[in-house]
């Protein structure tokens, strides 16, 4: 089973399975990601497109985008106050 | 439309079991092939579910869309529209690629409580899940998914939709080119037989 996963989602996919690996330390690496992409799914944060190559990739929303985006603006804000 | 009549004169066949399987399978092959894009081949298609697509899912895509047809209706851009048609084609074409476009779409429609029509293609019946109908009629809709099957059949993955459409002379142009499709394929059927 080959999931084909965007840089940007990987990352946060990859912080995912980490959190349950500890929960769930039996659980294969590919089962967890396919448990986070379908509850991510479900909650709007991940997609399935149709890639050029024909094949079914996954990619962040354009929401879940957005709260990264303003999450970083958030963290340079705090750091440069903190400096 | 012929192959409308063809499936109605196979479901009304009296005693040629034979015959309406050949009907059956012949209107569903063509409805397949009207909704799979170009650029798949037989392998890719239909692929089992490795991850299962719920009914949450399905409503967070559909919402998704809905959204677009919302932003693209405040929008006064002249190409505003192909936002949404892009973002309708994109659902479908996936949805196709797992070889489940009818499926899915038929779930679609049942869950927004709308009548189901057993000749409506995926596209047609998602436009009527997203978008307003008091704005898209049902000319407008049927335009729209000739469209975006046209799109399907000829244009290259790499190509946007608005970039593809653009050069193929617009929207009327495109179902147009379809319908003409259509036509030949129909004309070519009819000498086979």
């Amino acid at each position: 089973m080959k999931l084909r996963i965007s840089k940007t989602l990987k990352i946060w996919v990859d912080v995912a399975c980490e959190q349950r690996k500890n929960e769930a330390p039996d659980t294969s690496k590919n089962a967890l990601i396919a448990e986070v992409l379908h509850k991510w799914e479900e909650t709007g944060d991940a997609m399935r497109y149709l890639r050029g190559d024909g094949k079914i990739g996954w990619k962040a929303t354009a929401g879940m985008l957005g709260r990264l985006s303003d999450a970083e603006h958030e963290a340079k804000d705090e750091f440069e106050d903190w400096e | 439309m012929r192959q409308k009549t063809n499936s109605r004169i196979g479901s009304d066949a009296s005693g040629d079991s034979g015959q309406r399987r050949f009907k059956i399978t012949f209107s569903s092959r063509a409805f397949e092939m009207q909704t799979s894009p170009s650029f798949l081949t037989e392998d890719q298609k239909p692929k089992p579910e490795i991850i299962p697509y719920s009914q949450e899912a399905m409503r967070q895509d559909l919402d998704r869309v809905r959204r677009t047809w919302a932003k693209c209706q405040r929008c006064r851009r002249r190409n505003a529209i192909y936002s949404y048609l892009t973002a309708v084609y994109n659902l479908v074409t996936w949805w196709a690629a797992e070889g489940r476009a009818v499926e899915r779409a038929w779930r679609a429609l049942r869950s927004r409580r709308l009548d189901v029509p057993e000749r409506e293609d995926p596209f047609a019946a998602i436009i009527r899940c997203t978008a307003d109908p008091k704005v898209v009629d049902k000319r407008t809709r049927s335009k729209w998914s000739r469209v975006m099957r046209y799109v399907a059949r000829v244009k290259d993955q790499a190509e946007s939709l608005q970039e593809f459409v653009t050069r193929r002379g617009g929207i009327n142009e495109c179902a147009s080119r379809y319908t003409r499709l259509l036509k030949r394929r129909a004309k070519l059927l009819g000498r086979k037989r």
